[in-house]
This record gives C-alpha cells, structure tokens and sequence, in this order.
C-alpha cells in the first residue's frame, strides 16, 4: 500500500486498553484494525447465550437490534461480557449479509487511519494489523465442523457399519 | 467496757466524751461526703442525658450526610453511565464519519474527536467526584457506628450514675440510723459533739504549743516573759476550765477509761 492512503474503521483493544496479551492463536496482536466495511456500529451488548468455545474465541448467539448475530467473545477468560475494561460490543457485517457481533473488546477510537505495508494501519505510533472478522469467523466455523467430525458422538452406530461386523 | 458503763447510765470520762465527740465528726463528714455523691450523682445522670440527646442528633445529621453523600455517589454514577453512552454514540458518529465521503465525513470526524474529549474529560471529573462521594459514604459510616458506640458509652455511664445516687441514699439513711444510735450511745446531740471535738483540738494544740515552749533551755526563754504574755489568755480560760471541773466531778480524776 502506498504512504498517504487512509482505511476507515477502528480500532479495538482484546479484552480492553489495559488487558494482557490475547490468548487466541488467530488473533494477531492485542491491538487490531476492523475496517468500517465489516464493522456497522457499536452497540450495548444485553441478551446474549454463549454455546460454545474454539481456538479461544467464545462463541454465542446475541439479539442485537432486533435481529440475532453471531457472537464471538474475543476475551472468553474473563468473567463476564459488558465489564469496565470489555464494555463495547461491535457489530459487524459481512458480505453475505450474516451478523457478527465481536464483544470482550474495548474501541478506543474510530475514523480514519493511515495505512501501511503489511497491511496494517498507524495508530498512537504502533502498526496494527488488520482483522478480517469474515476470516476469523470462516476458521472459527471450519473448526467447529472438524471437531464435530471426530467427535465419537457423531460416529454411526455398530448395527449399521457398512463392513456388517459388530463394534 | 466504755459502752457498757455508758449503756447503764455511768458517766463516761473525758478521753471517751472526745472520743465520743471525734466519732460524731467523722459522721458528720461521712453524711456530707454522701450528700455530696449524690448531688454529683444527679448532676452526672443529667450530663449523661445531655449528651446521649446531643448524640442522637449527632447521629441524625450524620445519617442525614451519609443518605446525601450516597445520592451523590448515585448521581455520579448515572453521569458516569450517561458518558460511557455518549462516548459509544461519539465512536459510532466516528465510523460513520470515516465511512461517508468528503466533505461530510470529515466534519462527522471531528465532531466524533471533540465529543469524545470533551466526554473523557467529564468522565475523568466524574470519577473523582465519585471517589470523594464514595469516601464521605465510608467516613459517614464509621463514623454512624463511633457515635453509636459513644452513645452505649453515655447509656452506661447514665445507668451507672443512677445507682450511684441510690447507693449515696442509702448510706445517708445508714448514716441517719447510725447517728440515732450513737446520740444514744454517747448521750450527745451532734452540735455540742462537733463543738467538743473543736475544743479538743484546740486543747491538743495548745498543749503542744506550751510543750515547745517548754522544751526550751531556761536561759534561752524569759519564762516570765512568757506567763506575761499568755496570761491575758490564760487567766480567763483557766477560771473557765476550774468552773467546767466543777459542775463536772468526773473531770477531776483525769483519764478513767
């Protein structure tokens, strides 16, 4: 990318300005860029359920403006979304029209951001690289489904083994 | 013996009258030591009531503090709440701002900046007014249960004053049994045994002035001197003591006990 272009969206801090360092392996850093073509508005997180947990992202169902999103907890090792340090919750959305709502977040500032090479953008003197929330979910919901397929719950039941022989 | 003798109608003699005379002084003293406590006794009870009013004031007012310091604990946190709000609209005003083209866009960015430092100073005002509320809450509160336990403390000495004042009563009526007991044992009314026991000190300390003098070499006083100038004196109390010998025949003898 060349110096002088600018990237609009925010900036998010995991599990707030002052948290340590993320523990998920897919998040890059523990500042990040969303770019306002995924990330709509920031909202008050309220009814929410958390179902599940991958590659340390929980994972829940959230109604937010009438309508139910995805929700990815980005910080799932505190003890409870909307707390001092994790108190916004940004929807994003993405090109297939699905809600994600990312909460265990902290935005410490939205608007223009210069770019540069990596890609990443400039803010407070630091290189932020940029999280794709459709990627994110993309490998959150690939990882869901393999471990579903190697759950042996999921495995067919003896009588009905192609090979005909009992478990 | 002496109250034997006393008991059946003999005259007692002249160290058992001072004796006699000295027991009625120290009743005397003792009934107005009582007297005395009691007043202070009262006085203390009236204090103690005093107080405990003045504390249960106190204690309101400081109540009264506590409720506004814990409204305005409230209030602040509503401010804080209301910020947090207006800080989420000023970020969504913010993306909006970076989403919409020129010239729009950039106006919609520096209103989103502007709100957004004008709402982190007011949140960062708001704070410490919350922490001096949350403060006065604490300080309010112990100091509810320092003035609780000051008034404990009056209740205890109030009560402890009330059975002070019976206790002094009832050693005024002990004290008023025993003078009818030793107005009969001694056979003198109080007055004329505190004015006995006044003579006897003044008796006692005439003798130990005379005994000084006497004490002194024969060159070193002008004996003559002396008698010349105790005389004036002297004289009429010796014709006063040869009548009081006298009328009272028990006298003569000196010590009979």
């Amino acid at each position: 990318m060349s110096a002088g272009v600018e990237r609009a969206g925010l900036v998010l801090a995991i599990g707030g300005d002052d948290a340590a360092a993320p523990r998920s392996t897919l998040l890059p850093g523990r500042r990040l860029f969303v770019s306002a073509s995924e990330a709509r508005v920031i909202v008050e997180l309220r009814a929410h359920t958390m179902v599940d947990r991958a590659l340390g992202i929980g994972i829940g169902v959230a109604a937010v403006t009438g309508k139910l999103a995805t929700l990815l907890d980005l910080d799932p090792t505190r003890t409870g979304a909307g707390e001092k340090n994790n108190r916004h919750a940004v929807l994003c959305e993405l090109d297939s029209g699905e809600g994600i709502l990312l909460v265990g977040v902290s935005v410490l500032a939205t608007g223009l951001f210069a770019e540069e090479t990596g890609p990443t953008v400039a803010f407070e003197s630091e290189r932020l690289e940029i999280l794709s929330v459709a990627n994110l979910y993309r490998k959150i919901e690939m990882r869901i489904w393999e471990s579903r397929a190697l759950s042996p719950h999921t495995r067919p039941p003896a009588s009905r083994r192609s090979d005909g022989r009992s478990a | 013996m002496d109250v034997l003798r006393r008991t059946a109608g003999v005259p007692a003699g002249p160290r058992i009258a001072l004796e006699d005379a000295s027991l009625w002084e120290a009743r005397e003293k003792a009934a107005k030591a009582s007297a005395d406590s009691s007043r202070l006794a009262e006085k203390v009870t009236a204090s103690a009531t005093r107080q405990r009013a003045q504390l249960d004031v106190t204690t309101e007012r400081v109540v009264l503090f506590a409720s506004k310091a814990e409204a305005a604990s409230s209030a602040a946190r509503r401010v804080m709440d209301a910020l947090d709000r207006l800080s989420v609209v000023a970020l969504n005003v913010g993306l909006e701002g970076a989403r919409t083209p020129e010239p729009l866009g950039r106006a919609l960015l520096l209103v989103s900046e502007e709100v957004r430092a004008n709402v982190a100073r007011g949140a960062e005002a708001t704070r410490d007014v919350l922490a001096v509320a949350d403060g006065l809450s604490l300080e309010s509160t112990d100091l509810t249960q320092r003035l609780e336990r000051s008034r404990q403390d009056s209740t205890e000495i109030g009560g402890d004053a009330a059975l002070l004042k019976t206790a002094a009563q009832d050693t005024s009526l002990a004290l008023g049994e025993l003078e009818a007991r030793l107005r009969k044992a001694t056979g003198l009314d109080p007055e004329l045994a505190r004015t006995l026991s006044q003579a006897g000190d003044h008796a006692k300390g005439l003798i130990m002035a005379l005994t000084a003098i006497e004490s002194h070499e024969p060159h070193e006083v002008d004996r003559s001197a002396v008698v010349a100038a105790l005389g004036p004196v002297l004289g009429p109390l010796m014709k006063l003591l040869a009548s009081t010998t006298d009328e009272r025949p028990g006298l003569k003898g000196g010590d009979e006990a």
